[in-house]
């Protein structure tokens, strides 16, 4: 088994492939932050190609780019949290493909910064405006609805927010 | 009217899912975990079904904060109600919860009849002059798991310390915060400091905010707690560190915050 013998502490590269075919080469030392991309590296797949099945080329591009800057050592925390806050400036829906990938990636940093994200677009909101945020349709039965409304008969006194954004 | 103009011609029909709402119940979990108790049971759980169902799962309920709520105006006696309403939630699976000023004497005590595995309580001064010493003591004594505790603006007394003296045995942390000045006579300065020295051996975690301790309720607490791995002073102004002291702190203590340290990250 050629097992052992991929454990070397030099600098190893890693080519990671999205659902798209596209191909990126990347620093071990970069890419293990992913958990799932360590794993498998311990287990000695690292020789080949890691296939990323389930993140398309755009969603790579962005994991990446975060996983480089949070492992340059050149880069103070104030530069990273800019980095982050600027990070997340983007769709709702490119975050939920950030957040599926670094879920199936196993990217823990990344995933709570994007579900915080997606929660702050959330906030104050009314339920009618999360549901136009997210293209989401009511799926209530009027029997669910009438539920809802006796459990939890309280409202807000003071204004939502309305807008989209 | 719900697209934003997307360009590639999606239509939506009711029976369309949104493909992220196939995303894995957990990171939804994650995410609306993070709106707080009030808009997890005001907007999150009636946006649809399956929002519902992860607003519904005890898990969901193990951290219930309602502690700096600053969303659009809710009378206090709902945000009471909707306290207990995520307490009946939680199926006694809360280990952490964050009650403000609407928390009365009664649904503290509804909390504590309910909450076997809580671990974690945080309180302001009003909810804990509701309670009074005795009520305090009652709350405390029915967390079996409790072993951390944050108080903003509360003074415990040396009875009250005595009184809880078993519950204290095993306690992790005690976050003790002072936003209002009051007059205190040179003998009772350092009686919360000896107290917490005297009770509480196993702690690791101390945050005293504008304590009126001085240099003698300190070294107490660094003799009476040696397993201090994290310590905020900020605002104690009346320690007045020396050689010695620092020394003592700097080898026990691995995360320290000095009197004079920014407040930033103070919440209140």
């Amino acid at each position: 088994m050629a097992e052992a013998a991929s454990s070397t502490i030099e600098k190893n590269n890693l080519t990671l492939k999205s659902s798209y075919g596209d191909e990126f080469v990347l620093e071990e030392s970069i890419a293990i932050q992913s958990v799932t991309i360590k794993n498998m590296v311990e287990d000695g797949c690292s020789s080949s190609v890691i296939p990323l099945s389930k993140v398309d080329t755009g969603t790579l591009i962005k994991v990446i780019e975060y996983m480089k800057m949070h492992s340059s050592t050149s880069s103070n925390e104030e530069e990273i949290q800019n980095f982050d806050k600027e990070f997340v400036r983007i769709s709702i829906k490119t975050i939920l493909n950030i957040l599926e990938a670094a879920n199936f990636l196993d990217i823990r940093s990344l995933l709570d910064l994007c579900a915080e994200a997606v929660a702050n677009r959330i906030k104050n909101k009314t339920p009618e405006v999360v549901r136009k945020i997210f293209n989401i349709t009511s799926d209530f039965t009027p029997e669910e609805e009438a539920e809802i409304r006796n459990e939890t008969p309280w409202a807000f006194e003071g204004d939502l927010d309305h807008s989209l954004d | 009217m719900n697209t934003k103009g997307k360009g590639d011609g999606e239509i939506m029909s009711t029976l369309q899912i949104p493909p992220w709402l196939e995303l894995p119940k957990g990171i939804w979990a994650n995410i609306l975990h993070r709106l707080g108790a009030v808009e997890i049971l005001l907007t999150a759980q009636k946006v649809c079904t399956t929002w519902r169902r992860v607003c519904k799962n005890p898990s969901m309920w193990r951290v219930i904060d309602m502690w700096n709520y600053d969303g659009p105006y809710i009378q206090p006696y709902h945000l009471e109600e909707m306290c207990r309403h995520a307490i009946v939630r939680s199926q006694g699976e809360v280990v952490d919860i964050r009650l403000s000023f609407f928390a009365t004497k009664e649904l503290l005590f509804y909390v504590a009849e309910r909450s076997r595995k809580l671990k974690k309580l945080s309180i302001t001064w009003y909810c804990y002059s509701k309670l009074q010493r005795e009520g305090f003591i009652k709350v405390v004594q029915k967390l079996p798991s409790l072993e951390e505790l944050s108080l903003i603006d509360a003074t415990i007394t040396a009875k009250a310390f005595e009184a809880l003296e078993r519950s204290w045995s095993w306690f992790k942390s005690l976050e003790l915060k002072k936003i209002s000045s009051i007059t205190k006579s040179s003998d009772e300065i350092n009686e919360e400091a000896l107290a917490i020295a005297q009770s509480l051996p196993a702690l690791r975690r101390l945050q005293l905010i504008r304590n009126y301790m001085t240099n003698e309720g300190l070294q107490a607490i660094l003799d009476g707690c040696p397993n201090l791995v994290s310590l905020d002073l900020r605002g104690c102004f009346y320690v007045r560190l020396d050689k010695v002291l620092s020394s003592k702190i700097s080898r026990q203590i691995k995360d320290v915050k000095l009197p004079h340290d920014s407040m930033e990250g103070f919440e209140f």
